[in-house]
């Protein structure tokens, strides 16, 4: 009985030693790991591969980097090594081969499998009509964000997303289905939206962080034409009344949309007065001259006052 | 002096000057009629022979196309589409374009330099516009914002009317294609669903759908070519490009902060921000390679030859304040007086023309189109939307 024990023991031990040689990132030893930056990159991007020892059990270990079975000469006996990740959904090895000082080895491996997680960022804020690139977030606005995994074409959405914004997970965690999410812009100059995308096992396949700016609306203004539309030229400083009169646009750039539908204050003033806008646009003044020439300053300011409290002013100056 | 005196010596002046002015009214004409009353020198001429107007071209306009310039601005209104039409092979070349506000539709001769007006039906508020290459059928955008509207017209060959048809649909992009029908796209509430468009049965056809709203497509020349798509640019956020073949849709390795890009079923052409400067680059399709291309320029500055694949032209200035590239070009900050350069993805580049030193004007150069057998190259002028051409005297296979 008591030899049969001693055997088992002996056999144990020694599949112990087997399986550690065969894990990456140890159950038994933690410390000893292939790290990977980024942990989950995207096809042609540059990963490096770093060895992280904390327990100094490799001490005096003759360090070899393997890459889909070649041999990385470059990287003898150094503790990271690069590497760029193969095509989309295509399995990469990275190993490291750790020759002890004493006899035997130790082996260590990740595997990478290259997915594209691209994370849209369509906030709901307002840019002029002929703008042709998308807006920005400004604090307050809304913003919609929305996940596509694909490796020759969109994987299935139907996988498990956790969508982090700084500290505060969305939707209470994990949600099958849940690709698109929506969110309001908190305070600060830019926020961080974190991603994880498992599969229903809760393997991870693939997790991005995101930095989203935010940013101050702004007013520019542009003359409007009323047979052409508006001039794609924005008033710099000051318009030269030429014509008897002259119509102006005010356009917000990156104002939350609610309050470019209906905001809580709108108003032009001329010289510092309240100017009577009698059109139906709120946005748009037409100027008459008058009388003698010299010049006035034109002045819009757009705000919310009551919800998303954002709002732009700016002036231009008018000479007639 | 006594005053009756001098009561009746006014009197008596007063009778001479009256009895002076009658003389004048009625006897006072010169007796010889070839005197001349006063002689201001003001004329060299005394013939007085009619000379009657022998211009017999009716009012209408002549754009000027017989000077050895080969860089011609061929309208002073903005344009708001065009297309080179070609009727047949025994045909001169005509260009049709729209009028910016009105939607009238014009040709110009590109032989004579005749410009005659082919539709005068009034799409109010006319902003956007593509003509087939059939020159039959016009799709129009009017109207801005959320009041725009979309409707396709067709030119009629024997009066000055259109007769149109409404797509009452929440369209973002549209284009026209090389077989005559129109391809657009449409914004869901999670979606942008491409479209197809048979102008002569009217029925539309769904192509693919995209699962983001803010899409920017760049349109293949028909339906079944590649198209690609991507989220709208900004400096300040990445975005990704997509191709669709029929109804696939595959990411490319194209990604970064203010990419904008441009293709056609073997290359691609995208700008992006990388390390802090806006740079432009090739992308190989079949062969999976990028290459940085000579020049840095805006994709939307750009054109795909229509006889080599491989040979574009693009538009292109100095690119200062390269951090805010293009969103400031996008909101009208930025503005450029390019030249036109005809470039290879084998990495050669030949400026064919400084547009600015040979015409006096900054010409910020879009919508580049090239005409049939890449002979001519049309494009709008951003700032004012005039119509220019730069006529070449060899096809773009055969650079001069």
């Amino acid at each position: 009985m008591r030899k049969l024990f001693i055997f088992t023991f002996l056999i144990s031990g020694f599949l112990v030693n087997t399986a550690f040689a065969q894990i990456g990132s140890s159950i038994i030893n933690p410390e000893l790991n292939i790290e990977l930056q980024p942990e989950f990159p995207r096809p042609g991007e540059v990963v490096t591969a770093t060895l992280n020892d904390y327990s100094g059990g490799t001490y005096g270990s003759n360090v070899s980097w393997v890459l889909d079975g070649q041999v990385v000469t470059e990287a003898l006996n150094q503790r990271s090594t690069q590497f760029t990740a193969g095509a989309v959904g295509v399995n990469q090895k990275i190993e490291v081969v750790l020759s002890k000082p004493q006899g035997g080895k130790e082996v260590l491996e990740r595997t990478v499998k290259p997915v594209y997680l691209d994370i849209v960022i369509e906030p709901q804020t307002r840019v002029p009509n002929f703008y042709l690139g998308r807006s920005l977030p400004s604090i307050g606005s809304i913003v919609n964000a929305t996940a596509l995994v694909s490796t020759d074409t969109f994987m299935d959405p139907d996988l498990v997303y956790t969508w982090r914004l700084n500290q505060t997970v969305l939707n209470g965690g994990p949600i099958r289905g849940l690709n698109q999410v929506s969110f309001t812009t908190p305070r600060g100059g830019e926020m961080v939206l974190y991603l994880q995308v498992t599969d229903t096992k809760g393997n991870v396949i693939v997790k991005r962080a995101v930095s989203i700016p935010s940013v101050e609306p702004t007013l520019k203004f542009y003359e409007v034409n009323q047979l052409f539309g508006t001039s794609h030229r924005p008033i710099v400083g000051s318009l030269a009344l030429i014509g008897n009169s002259v119509t102006v646009q005010a356009e917000p750039f990156n104002l939350d949309s609610r309050v470019y539908n209906n905001p809580d204050l709108s108003e032009w003033k001329i010289n510092g007065v309240n100017s009577g806008n009698v059109g139906g646009n709120p946005y748009e003044v037409t100027l008459q001259r008058v009388g003698f020439s010299g010049y006035s300053n034109l002045q819009f300011h757009v705000r919310d006052t009551t919800q998303v409290l954002q709002g732009a002013r700016d002036s231009i100056q008018i000479n007639f | 002096m006594k005053r009756p005196v001098f009561i009746i010596s006014g009197v008596v002046i007063i009778l001479i000057l009256i009895a002076i002015w009658v003389y004048m009214l009625f006897f006072g004409s010169p007796k010889n009629a070839d005197d001349t009353f006063a002689d201001l020198n003001l004329g060299d001429t005394t013939d007085t022979s009619y000379i009657e107007n022998t211009d017999t071209t009716d009012g209408e306009a002549v754009v000027d196309l017989s000077s050895p310039d080969r860089l011609r601005q061929l309208t002073t209104k903005p344009v708001i589409g065009f297309n080179e039409f070609v009727k047949d092979a025994s045909s001169t070349p005509a260009i049709l374009y729209v009028e910016a506000g009105t939607g009238h539709v014009f040709s110009i001769d590109l032989e004579t330099g005749e410009e005659s007006r082919l539709s005068g039906t009034t799409i109010p508020s006319s902003q956007e516009a593509e003509i087939t290459p059939n020159g039959k059928y016009i799709m129009y955008r009017s109207g801005e914002g959320s009041g725009r509207t979309y409707l396709v017209g067709t030119i009629s060959s024997t009066t000055n009317e259109l007769s149109t048809s409404d797509l009452d649909e929440s369209i973002i992009s549209f284009s026209a294609t090389n077989d005559n029908h129109f391809l657009y796209a449409v914004k869901t509430q999670n979606s942008t669903i491409g479209k197809s468009y048979n102008p002569e049965d009217k029925t539309s056809k769904t192509l693919f759908t995209l699962p983001f709203r803010d899409a920017t497509i760049d349109w293949g020349s028909t339906a079944s070519d590649s198209h690609f798509a991507y989220p709208k640019t900004t400096s300040k956020l990445e975005s990704f490009l997509f191709k669709i073949d029929s109804t696939k849709i595959s990411r490319l390795p194209i990604d970064g902060y203010g990419m904008s890009a441009s293709g056609n079923n073997d290359l691609v052409i995208y700008s992006k921000q990388d390390n802090g400067e806006y740079k432009t680059f090739f992308y190989n399709i079949s062969e999976d390679l990028v290459t940085k291309h000579v020049l840095t320029t805006i994709p939307e500055k750009c054109a795909f030859s229509t006889n080599n694949s491989e040979l574009v032209i693009c538009a292109q200035s100095t690119i200062n304040n390269n951090l805010n590239i293009p969103d400031s070009w996008y909101s009208g900050e930025t503005y450029f007086a390019d030249s036109i350069w005809q470039t290879t993805l084998a990495g050669s580049a030949t400026m064919l023309i400084n547009t600015e030193s040979e015409s006096g004007r900054e010409l910020d150069i879009v919508d580049i189109d090239l005409g049939v057998d890449d002979k001519n190259i049309y494009f709008l002028n951003k700032n004012d939307k005039t119509l220019w051409l730069y006529e070449r005297v060899q096809s773009l296979s055969n650079p001069s």
